[in-house]
This record gives C-alpha cells, structure tokens and sequence, in this order.
C-alpha cells in the first residue's frame, strides 16, 4: 500500500464472538508521519474497535496492524507496555484517578514506567505548562472544569513522548468553549510532530479541521476528504 | 532503578493493603484460624509423641514370686529373659520392695507402717522393662512356662499395654484429624482470601485499567496484588502465634503440667520451640496469601 507510512491496517477484520458482531470487516489503512486524522461514523460502526485494536486491547480476528514497521498483533504479552508507551491515548470520560492530584495523576504515569523521581519533577511541570495547567497542579479531578480534566489526560497521554495520540470522543462531554480548547490543544500537539488520530461525532470539528476525515460504515471504512493540507 | 521500583511497588501494596484494611477482616480471620489449628495440632502431636516414648521408657513388668521359690528358679528366669533384646530384669529383693513401698507417698502413712523388716509379706520378684513394645510378647513366653509356673505369684503388665495402645491410638487419631482438619480449614482459608483480593481488584478496576493504558509494567500492575496477601497472611500468623501462646499459657494454668510423669507442659513446648513455630506460622501464612492472590490475579488481571 503505502511504504512511508507509519501505521498500517492491512485487511484487518474483527469479530466479536459475543453477541456474533462483525465490528471491522476488512480494513485498509495508513497513517503517514506527522498525519492528523479524523475517524467518523455512526454509533456501533467500528471506531473504538479500530482503536482498541491499535493499542493491542484487543487482537483483530484477521489482518495485520503495522506500527512503525513492526506488526503488533504479534507483540508479546510483556512487551506490550513498551509498546503503549509509544502510543498516548485519551477518552470521553477522562479516566482520571479522583484521589490523585493533577500533578499526581500525570506523574503516576511515568511512576509506573520506572522514571527516576528527578525525571519526573523535571518532566511533569513541563507537561503541565504545555496544556496550560500550571495553576491547577494541586487540584483534584473534581475541582477542575470538564475542559481543564481533558487537558490533564492529554498530559498523562503525553507523558512518554509518544509518536501517536489518539483521542475517541475526546469532546463528547465538554461544551463549546472547553472543546475548542481541547481541539486546539491536539492541533499544538500535531504540530509538534505527534499523529494524532481523533474519533469524534462533532460535525462541527470535522468541518473547522479541514484534516482527512476517514468514515466508519458498518465496520467498512470510506475516505471523506483529503484534508486541505493535501490538496 | 530497581530500588526505585522495589520502593514504588512496596508503597503501593501497603497503602492498599491499608485501604482496604475493613475488607480484609474476614481473611485474616480465616487465616489466624487455621493457622492456630496447625500450631495447636503441632504442639499436641508433640505431646502424643513424647508421651508415647515416655510410656514405652516405662513398659515395667512385674513378675511376683511365691515364697516357695528357691533363688536358683528366680535367678533362672532372670538369666532367660536377659538373653532376649532389649529386655532388662531387675531383681527386687524383699528388702528392695519394703523400700520402695515406703517411699510411696500415694499411701496413707498408718497403712506404710504396717510393714517392717521383722514383719515384710512383700514378694520378691523381678522387674522387666522393655524397650519397645514388641518385646512385651517374649517376655510373656518365657514368663509362661511351665517350669515357672508353680513359684509365680504375679505376673501384671496388662495396665501399662492397655494405656499405651490407648496413647498410640490417640496419637494416630490426632494425626488424622489434623490432617482433615487443616486440609479443610485451608481450602476455606484459600476460597475466602481469593474473594477478598477478588474483591480489591474489582475496586481498583478503573486504576488497573489506566496502569494499562499508560503502560506499567506489569509488576506494577500485579506485585501489589501479590503484597496484599502477603500481608494479610503474615498479620494472620502473628495473630495466630499470639493466640497459641495464649491458649498455652491458659492450659498450662488449668491443668498440671505434669500428669503420671508425662510433659503436658504445652506453654514450655511452645516456648522452646518459639522461632519454628512463629516462623512455620508466617511462612504457611505468607504462603497461603500469596498462593490466593496469584489465583486471583491470573483470573482478573487482564494486561
Ligand atoms: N467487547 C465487545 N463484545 C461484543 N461486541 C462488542 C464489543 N465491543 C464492541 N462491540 C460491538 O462492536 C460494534 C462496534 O462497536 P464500537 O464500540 O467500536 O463502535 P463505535 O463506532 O465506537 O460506536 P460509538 O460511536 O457509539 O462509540 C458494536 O456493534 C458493538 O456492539
Ligand atoms: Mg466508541
């Protein structure tokens, strides 16, 4: 298909044999270096699938996954948290920790990756600045606005440098103002040179972002657009 | 970086150990249970088996003569028993019997001053020890035979063999019971411990789920798990330990420590044999925690 790309989906079907549900029913394809996608469609139609599968919580039933030249379908069970380490990720809902501080809740990430407490004290005020949190370091998930929650999860997903973001429904529970913010935070971080792939239901986005927009249709995928860069 | 990590994951067993310390209350009492049953069956097996090798010390046979036999019959029969092994006879003059009969204190004093040297009726005899129970039947053999027969006043021994194949069957009994009895109390102990760290996975769900996704490794994930129950178990033998020296100490207080001179002193068994017993305790304790959160973990912890 596409020798320069990064990240590669070659035919890659999953069913769930729970409930007999075909979620992704052979999908092609690649993500260049430096690419921010967008990923719409209808409820059920496959995205979180197709993200779950990129970050190896689940395997696809056929096909490969290509990531940086390496098929992770066949990464073993204790090297996967290296590999997500690569690959920063973020959902609707947060997943914050609730007795962890915004601060805490970041530096935990790099805790669990045996970063030494001088790396951590270096890294997590810096992070912080770049999503515009400073302030809030000391405050707890439930003093902080729904924007400002995103904000430190992207914080958390960028802990490890990764060299893809991927965001499912990042704005789903956030108003107009947070969501630009948020939005506007994905497109700094693409620009950084991270990819960024972001699922979403919001026309509004799809239409603002002028990116390739890639559309899930019953677990079939459709190219949209181009994006403008590419035109 | 491996003490760094060491450090990180210690922090993190102990601080939800401590979290879920209300949670846990039935494990551990389940732990502390059937480890106290295992030091209690320890410290009776003891018992049983120093009693069975005092008892055997003390397979006395007593064969009473008649005054009508000669010094030659007696001497006979000593030299024929002496040839068997493991079997000593002593000859008990009639002097040696008014001795030992005086010094017996289970005798009311009037009754001890009946009998004097002028006046003895006390049989000379010989008296049998054995060294294992198995001599007991040559013994009866040559008591028995013919030649003997008309001098022998007394022949008893039934009493001691009775009492000892009472004590060897206690010990068997004990045995089995404890056996039985441990099986099913860690089999419980188990089941209970497996649902409590069941149960703190099922409340740390959301964290394990973002320890995924940031990429832990799965030490981090898992090894607080495995603390966890070591933790339970090891509180639970202290716990244990503490009781067994209790529960001693209380028996020792109610019953003589010494009953027809056999050690029933359980406070002074436990007291030296006090590092095997505490550390057996911890090790079955720690074992056990750990044995159920491995089964848990492999069941619950998805990475
Ligand atoms: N673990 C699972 N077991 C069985 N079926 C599943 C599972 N996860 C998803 N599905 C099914 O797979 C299909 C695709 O689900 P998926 O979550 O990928 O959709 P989605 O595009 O993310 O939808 P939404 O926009 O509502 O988030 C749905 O029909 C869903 O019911
Ligand atoms: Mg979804």
């Amino acid at each position: 298909m596409n020798p320069g790309a990064i990240i590669q989906f070659l035919n890659v079907t999953k069913n769930y044999v729970k409930g007999k549900v075909t979620a992704l029913n052979g999908v092609n394809l690649a993500i260049d270096k430096g690419e921010f996608i967008v990923l719409v469609g209808p409820s059920g139609a496959g995205k979180s699938t197709l993200i779950r599968l990129l970050v190896r919580e689940e395997l696809p039933s056929t096909g490969k996954i290509m990531v940086a030249g390496r098929d992770i379908t066949r990464i073993k069970e204790r090297d996967l948290p290296y590999y997500r380490r690569n690959v920063g990720i973020v959902f609707q809902d947060f997943k914050l920790l609730p007795n962890k501080t915004v601060y805490e809740n970041v530096s935990y990430a790099l805790e669990l990756s045996d970063e030494p407490d001088a790396v951590i004290k270096d890294k997590v005020p810096r992070i912080l600045r770049l999503v515009g949190l400073k302030e809030r370091a000391n405050n707890y998930p439930a003093e902080l606005s729904g924007g400002e929650r995103q904000r430190t999860s992207i914080a958390r997903a960028l802990v490890h440098n990764p060299k893809l973001l991927i965001a499912d429904e990042p704005t789903g529970n956030l108003d107009e103002k947070n969501t630009a913010e948020v939005i506007d935070l994905l497109l700094r971080i693409n620009e950084a040179g991270t990819i960024v792939l972001l699922a979403t239901h919001d026309l509004d986005i799809v239409r603002s972002l002028k990116k390739r927009v890639i559309c899930l249709n019953n677990g079939q995928l459709q190219l949209v657009s181009k994006g403008e860069d590419k035109k | 970086m491996i003490f760094t990590r060491i450090k990180r994951i210690s922090k993190l067993g102990i601080v939800n150990t401590w979290r879920n310390r209300w949670l846990s209350v039935p494990a551990v009492f389940i732990i502390m249970m059937t480890l106290f049953m295992m030091g209690v069956f320890v410290v009776l097996g003891y018992i049983a088996n120093t009693t069975s090798d005092t008892l055997k010390d003390k397979i006395t046979v007593q064969v009473d003569f008649n005054d009508s036999a000669t010094e030659d019959v007696i001497q006979n029969l000593q030299q024929k028993l002496s040839q068997q092994t493991g079997v000593i006879a002593t000859y008990i003059s009639k002097q040696d019997a008014l001795a030992d009969f005086k010094s017996r204190t289970d005798i009311k004093q009037e009754t001890r001053d009946l009998i004097t040297e002028e006046n003895n009726p006390l049989p000379r005899g010989l008296r049998i020890r054995t060294l294992d129970l198995d001599n007991l039947s040559a013994v009866e053999e040559v008591v028995r035979e013919k030649q003997f027969e008309p001098y022998i006043y007394k022949f008893s021994y039934e009493d001691n063999k009775l009492l000892i194949e009472r004590v060897n069957e206690a010990t068997k009994f004990i045995k089995k019971a404890a056996a039985v009895m441990t099986t099913i109390f860690v089999v419980v102990a188990i089941m209970v411990t497996l649902n409590t760290i069941q149960m703190a996975i099922y409340s740390r769900r959301d964290e394990i789920e973002i320890m995924r996704l940031v990429g832990a490794s799965q030490s981090y994930v898992k090894v607080p798990f495995y603390i966890e129950g070591a933790i339970y178990g090891i509180s639970a033998a202290t716990l244990a330990f503490l009781l067994l020296v209790l529960s001693a100490s209380y028996f020792n207080s109610v019953s003589a420590s010494y009953f027809r001179g056999f050690n029933l002193d359980a406070y002074g068994i436990l007291m030296s044999h006090f590092f095997q017993v505490l550390l057996l305790q911890l090790l079955a304790g720690a074992l056990l925690g750990i044995f159920s959160s491995a089964i848990s973990i492999r069941k619950y912890v998805k990475i």
